[in-house]
């Protein structure tokens, strides 16, 4: 999958102005400010249908416009998406016709994305790291949207009843609704399982291959409620059971306390959790190998190349790590978009270059 | 636009845009070919929406549109009686009925279950649904709520009122992709469906 063209129109600080990216590594330079996160972001927009950044689309308009257009000519097939942001709405068309979901752009488009604040999610708290492999779930199978929406959506229903009082609830009902709930919770967990372990297969070749050396990198799932083995339906009664002991507990509190919305993925490297172990150069590279490896997932799940955006690549990497990373972005089959401050040597050789200055990209003759 | 319009046509316009896929644009057409079509052509749609609300009223035994007491599918029998298909809305029913394939009776809920929403089990036809199997003579209850959240949570939830009354519960299962709703399934699937149910 490829951007062919991007036409932006008040987007964010960016000019109007038709980007006409090249097929491999497209390399954007300039100082901070200039517009490159801008670019990154309608990129990872037109995949995921949402920014990075922020959840409200105002956010994303130029101020003192009314709305913003992003368009897009992709392959294969030569697809137009078109996007308008106005009124704290999104419309957008596929070859003229309205979708009917905002996963009809994942088919069409694929973005592996490293946004600026990715790394500090191996710090923070467990939602971060659960929505990375969530998001890479999604990716890798755009209809476990679906499954993920319909399990928070039981989750919201079940922390409804537990709002009632204690005393006065349907207890039949809860018990239905229990038994949904822990039915999607062990679908999700399979599907949370089955993209970890794809993520887990290649990880530790791509962390070495840019680190220059193994940094004994280990990734594994934690959940309380579930062992890694079970069964569907014995994770399913294993969840139920946790239900029916935490009742009581749940109706204190008001929210289900048990199943995967409370659980987290452990990150390790050389034998420590990189939460609070690992130095800001070994999180950064961590995360690029996190994102190459979910393009190559993808590739060979798919047969198709995402599109791989990695926002201020070489920052925090010494020369040696940065090296390595160019040289896994030579190897990248698809097409890329690397933003950073400095040029570098290696990438340039290979890469279409572009300035970003004031919210204008312009192509650098080679 | 509306400001310039008669307060009348305006509201008429403003139960049109109630409708689903009726947006501003095509109720404004709509009324302002009505008013075209001058009296004769108003009064003949306005006797019809008056005898619709006059005359058809819910089923009282599946909650479909009747103009007795039943509807003509609980009339029909032909149909088997033992057989009931739980669905949501009458649009469901209406995609059931296109593939020709279901012989028995339906029985209509009225919604799904969603306590985020304030709909209780109270607020839907489930205890009619109770009546019809403890009056006897029903063999399988087959709970075609939609693969969706509440679809899901409805289903369990009529499994186990109806538990304690021995009859068989089943749900379509095989091919129905998650979070779809009967209503939008084309024939082939639901056919397929129907014929895969399960023991819920
Ligand atoms: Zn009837």
């Amino acid at each position: 999958m490829l951007i062919k063209s991007l036409e932006l129109r008040n987007f964010r600080n960016l000019e109007a102005q038709i980007f006409n990216p090249g097929p491999g590594i497209n390399l954007i330079l300039g100082d901070n400010g200039q517009g490159k996160t801008n670019l990154v972001e309608a990129i990872s927009f037109l995949s995921w249908m949402r920014s990075f950044r922020t959840s409200r689309s105002v956010e994303m308009i130029k101020s003192g416009q009314d709305a913003a257009w992003l368009s897009a000519r992709i392959d294969p097939g030569g697809r137009q998406m078109e996007v308008q942001l106005a009124g704290g709405m999104r419309k957008v068309r596929i070859d003229g016709h309205p979708i009917k979901a905002a996963r009809d752009c994942l088919d069409i488009l694929a973005v592996a994305c490293l946004s600026p604040d990715d790394p500090a999610i191996l710090e923070g708290g467990p939602s971060g790291r659960r929505q990375l492999l969530d998001r890479f779930m999604v990716m890798r199978r755009p209809t476990m949207g679906i499954l993920l929406s319909t399990f928070e959506r039981l989750l919201k229903e079940r922390n409804a009843l537990l709002k009632a009082d204690a005393g006065a609830y349907d207890h039949k009902l809860l018990e239905a609704v229990s038994e949904a709930l822990a039915k999607s919770a062990a679908e999700l967990l399979a599907a949370r399982f089955e993209a970890l372990d794809s993520i887990a297969n290649r990880l530790p070749d791509i962390l070495a291959q840019m680190a220059g050396n193994d940094l004994g990198v280990e990734v594994g799932y934690q959940s309380k409620w579930f062992p890694k083995d079970a069964s569907l339906s014995r994770a399913q009664n294993l969840l139920l059971q946790a239900f029916h002991q935490r009742r009581d507990a749940d109706f204190a509190l008001g929210y289900t306390t048990a199943g995967p919305q409370a659980d987290d993925m452990e990150v390790g490297l050389l034998g420590l959790p990189t939460r609070g172990h690992a130095s800001r150069g070994q999180k950064k590279v961590l995360m690029l190998a996190w994102k190459v490896s979910e393009a190559l997932e993808y590739q060979s799940l798919t047969g198709q190349t995402p599109v791989l955006v990695l926002d201020d690549a070489f920052a925090d990497l010494d020369a040696s790590r940065q090296a390595g990373v160019v040289t896994c972005l030579c190897d990248y089959a698809g097409q890329s978009f690397i933003t950073s401050a400095v040029a570098d040597s290696g990438v340039l050789a290979n890469a279409s270059v572009f300035f970003a200055k004031q919210g204008l990209l312009s192509a650098m003759e080679a | 636009m509306s400001a310039v319009l008669p307060s009348a046509v305006v509201s008429l316009i403003n139960e049109l845009r109630k409708l689903p896929g009726v947006g501003e644009k095509t109720a404004t057409r709509y009324v302002l070919n009505l008013m075209l079509r001058g009296p004769e052509g108003v009064e003949a749609l306005s006797e019809a929406l008056a005898s619709v609300s006059a005359q058809v009223t819910p089923c009282r035994e599946c909650g479909f549109l009747a103009d007795g007491e039943l509807c003509v599918l609980c009339l029909d029998e032909l149909r088997d009686p033992s057989v009931i298909c739980v669905i949501e809305g009458i649009a469901d029913l209406v995609s059931f009925e296109k593939i020709g394939e279901f012989r028995g009776r339906y029985h209509i809920l009225g919604g799904a279950i969603s306590a985020l929403r304030g709909i209780g089990p109270d607020k839907l036809r489930i205890a009619e649904l109770v009546n019809r199997v403890k009056a006897g003579g029903i063999k399988e209850v087959i709970v075609a709520t939609s693969a969706d959240a509440e679809g899901e949570t409805t289903a369990l939830y009529i499994r186990k009122t109806l538990e304690p009354y021995g009859v068989r519960v089943t749900r379509p299962a095989t091919g129905i992709p998650m979070g779809s709703s009967i209503e939008f399934l084309d024939a082939v699937t639901l056919m397929r469906a129907l014929k895969g149910r399960k023991e819920l």
